[in-house]
């Protein structure tokens, strides 16, 4: 009965392991034989873009913000981890949830910001200085991707293992130990959160659209507009999916050298006597009080404006329940996917590869892949589940798999060699050896989840092509709003939804408190 | 503990009212008739027409909204790739070329709709497979407190010789009404004067920004002096902004007219719910429901002779560009192709 039980549970596993890892690559399988077929067939000529300019600058605008996003959040980082050392792993938590502010809203209210600012100085100086151009893209861009940057590199600081804590803290708690020893040991979340923002950013071309700023991806945007191809754009997009491709390897590489700490909880901050730290930690507290203020102040004095607040809510739930479980869900099943990759990443000869295939679903701008998404399952087997409420949870799953997975994999390679050996020389079964990893790295996948969470739920690129006719999720609709100009309903919905997610949050944290992972802690 | 409990009972009360949130009738299997409509008509319009379907109708609109972040190329790609099994039962346009090119591409259906017979003649495709109903304007939208009203170019040629050029603004001329115009023009110029148009505008120095409700946006808020949007948004803008005024071009005796965008309305070869189909066609098609749009401020032109027109746009009066949009949806992708060499590239 039991080897029945552990064969029914074996098979299972591999049931949904293979379901959701064709979820995630099955799209991009797809498209390349379609981009292949048609090429052959004559139908798509195979024309990579040479506007090699374009490409350059948006490299250039993009890894600018990325680079300002990390240097801002290695500040807010420091700076939360020394004045609110033993809230530290709350406001963390806070942090990563408030990538749920859409960056239009951001975008926004920096330009309201700025605005203000400009009128007083033309006012008082008589100096007058538009907010846009490239300058303009780079700060909105990262001041919106700083939950990620500053939330990531916030735990990292946190999971310094106790003991190299200790010794920091015995022997040298200066501005030496502090570059030598811990900055190395945050340096791989500093990478990470940079690749992250570059990633997520290189495929829009929203924020430089509004100032003013043409991007290579405006220009793939514009040629499948006009041609409606989207082969020809995916040939087209080649030389951007290669400089990711680029990206991922360097970042592979980087990895087989880098002993990566992400867990823990545990350390105090044992510069809080450096003058140097102190100064860090209080641009920390300024840059983040620019971050919280500008867009939360914003959408509160939007919101203000609301007279039926109740009335806004209510008309939304069902926008805010689909969005809730649609992110809440693919964040969860892209646990599957991520700990299988994790795993297989640890072992892997051939790491760099792994991490190109992985990254290829995330890398594809969203309208290709998500017209791919409908080619596959808009077919006579599959149409039931294309026309159900879970489409956009397996599109989320597809897309963002591959963020889990990253943060996840960098965690699995601290875990000691051995004991993953011993897993596999006890090997338990799929289930029990799924359930070790997740006693082992629960923090990452929790970690994971919120990320994954938080771009599900601002996400509308793929969601707009599968969602079920309807249903509507949270962001269509405050999009939606933004283009009619009822930023106050649009202020409400997004403190309401930010609001919603900590809630959770919050109880989520108050379960696995009462539960064994207290005493872990 | 106490907190555990409380959190439990927190995540049970969770579950339980957003499960009634999700709560639908059509997946619950009840038997309620249904219309599945995809529109880019902006929601908070095209909602409330869908109410009023339903309240006359008892068919249940399920809707799918497009939204202007996905620049147009959203919703009628999905329904191009959805073409073997559609979902749709019928298309919603708030403009045109999109859905000739849904013809063109073997998207769309005859549908026999007796509302048609009362719109003239070239609102009925020839072979039945779209109707096209009242429209927008393409207007110039000025802020006064910037610019007086007599500084402002009156035609669409003057944009680019304008002495003020260098502070107004057009939206991407690649996606939505504004792609359309350059395609009008494209076909009402020719190739070469319209491209030479489009390059001494960019060469001019004009401001190309996200979209039209961006330009709106920046003439408002005085970033811009004026800017070429649609009817709709500058309306809805000069409610909330005393300053701001709006220009028809090209009124003058021998000028070509400002251009108007129809809305169009198509049913989806295969439709799921054909019949259903054709009622929410004919109620869209009707007197009433144009009406409706006016009153709301969707559209400021109506087709239908005793559907009042919108007064703040003086609508009766306006001298319309006379387009073949049968040809200049042949111009579309050249002149897309155009655009994005001067504008992006």
């Amino acid at each position: 009965m039991r080897v029945a039980l552990r064969f029914a549970k074996f098979i299972f596993m591999i049931v949904v392991a293979a379901v959701l890892i064709f979820f995630t690559a099955a799209p991009v399988i797809n498209l390349l034989i379609g981009a292949l077929g048609s090429a052959i067939a004559g139908k798509t000529a195979f024309a990579v873009s040479d506007n090699f300019g374009l490409l350059l600058k948006s490299i250039l605008v993009y890894s600018g913000a990325a680079l300002l996003s990390v240097v801002f959040g290695f500040f807010v980082a420091v700076g939360v981890w020394t004045i609110f050392e033993r809230r530290a792993v709350r406001i963390a938590v806070f942090i990563l949830l408030l990538i749920l502010v859409p960056p239009f809203v951001h975008v926004q209210s920096w330009i309201y910001f700025a605005d203000k600012i400009n009128a007083f100085l033309s006012q008082t100086f008589a100096l007058s200085q538009n907010f846009s151009g490239e300058f303009a893209v780079i700060l909105t861009m990262a001041f919106s991707y700083l939950p990620i940057t500053a939330g990531l590199t916030l735990m990292a600081f946190l999971s310094v293992p106790s003991e190299i804590n200790d010794q920091c803290r015995l022997d040298d708690s200066g501005r030496k130990s502090f570059l030598k020893v811990y900055l190395p040991l945050v340096a791989p979340a500093l990478l990470v959160s940079g690749l992250l923002v570059f990633l997520l950013n290189i495929n829009d071309y929203g924020i430089p659209s509004v100032f003013g700023v043409n991007v290579f991806s405006l220009e793939l945007y514009s040629l499948f507009s006009a041609n409606g191809n989207m082969y020809s754009v995916f040939f087209s997009s080649l030389p951007l999916l290669v400089l990711c491709l680029a990206l991922l390897v360097f970042l592979g590489l980087y990895m087989k050298r880098i002993h990566f700490s992400f867990s823990g909880f545990k350390g105090g901050n044992p510069f809080k006597k450096s003058a140097f730290v102190k100064v860090v930690s209080q641009i920390g507290l300024v840059v983040f009080a620019f971050f919280a203020l500008v867009p939360i102040g914003n959408l509160i004095y939007e919101a203000l404006i609301v007279q039926d607040l109740f009335k806004v809510i209510a008309g939304s739930m069902d926008e805010f329940s689909f969005s809730l479980w649609t992110s809440l869900l693919a964040a969860v099943l892209c646990l599957i996917p991520a700990i299988i990759f994790a795993y297989f990443y640890a072992i892997s000869k051939h790491k760099v590869l792994l991490l190109c295939l992985a990254a290829l679903p995330f890398v594809i701008p969203s309208a290709i892949s998500g017209i791919s998404m409908i080619q596959l399952w808009n077919t006579p087997i599959l149409h039931d589940i294309y026309q159900s409420p879970f489409m956009p949870t397996i599109a989320m799953v597809g897309r963002f798999a591959f963020i889990e997975a990253l943060v996840i994999s960098f965690a699995m390679l601290r875990i000691e060699k051995a004991l993953i050996d011993n897993l596999r020389l006890h090997y338990a079964g799929v289930f029990k050896t799924f359930q070790c990893f997740v006693a082992l790295l629960w923090k990452e996948c929790l970690a994971g989840i919120l990320i994954v969470f938080a771009l599900a739920m601002s996400e509308f690129g793929v969601t707009l092509l599968v969602t079920p006719p309807g249903s509507q999720t949270i962001t269509i609709k405050i999009y939606n709003y933004l283009h009619y100009g009822a930023s106050d309903i649009v202020a409400v919905l997004c403190l309401a939804m930010l609001l919603t997610s900590l809630l959770l949050t919050v109880v989520v944290f108050l379960l696995l408190k009462g539960g064994k992972v207290r005493e872990e802690i | 503990m106490r907190m555990k409990k409380l959190a439990s009972l927190f995540m049970i009360g969770f579950f339980v009212v957003s499960l009634f949130g999700c709560n639908n009738p059509q997946q619950s299997g009840t038997t309620e008739k249904t219309v599945v409509v995809y529109t880019s008509v902006d929601q908070v319009f095209s909602e409330k027409i869908f109410q009023l379907f339903e309240q006359q109708t008892g068919i249940k609109v399920k809707a799918v909204y497009d939204i202007e972040a996905s620049k147009s190329v959203g919703l009628a790609n999905r329904l191009v790739a959805e073409k073997g099994q559609p979902q749709a039962d019928v298309f919603w346009n708030g403009e045109i070329l999109q859905t000739l090119d849904l013809k063109a591409k073997d998207v769309l259906a005859k549908a026999d709709i007796s509302a048609a017979n009362e719109l003239p003649e070239s609102f009925r495709d020839k072979d039945g497979q779209w109707f096209g109903f009242g429209g927008r304007a393409r207007v110039l939208i000025v802020n006064t407190s910037k610019i007086s009203l007599d500084k402002c170019p009156k035609t669409i040629e003057e944009l680019a010789t304008n002495a003020n050029v260098k502070n107004s603004g057009i939206a991407y001329p690649v996606f939505g009404t504004t792609a359309t115009q350059a395609a009008a023009l494209y076909s009402y110029w020719g190739d070469s004067k319209a491209n030479a148009y489009y390059t001494s505008l960019k060469n001019a120095g004009i401001q190309v920004v996200e979209g039209n409700s961006v330009v709106k946006d920046f003439v408002s808020q005085g970033k811009l002096y004026y800017g070429m949007t649609d009817s709709d948004d500058a309306l809805g803008e000069m409610e909330k902004n005393k300053d701001l005024q709006i220009i028809l071009l090209d009124q003058g005796a021998d000028e070509m007219g400002t251009m108007v965008t129809p809305n169009t309305v198509a049913q989806i070869k295969g439709a799921p719910h054909p019949e259903q189909a054709d009622a929410f066609m004919e109620f869209l098609l009707s007197k009433a429901a144009e009406q409706a749009m006016v009153d709301d401020g969707w559209i400021h032109i109506p087709v239908h002779q005793g559907v009042t027109a919108a007064k703040a746009l003086n609508a009766d009066n306006i001298k319309i560009m006379p387009i073949d949009f049968t040809k200049a949806y042949t111009k579309l992708e050249i002149s897309k192709n155009d655009m994005t060499k001067i504008f992006v590239k």
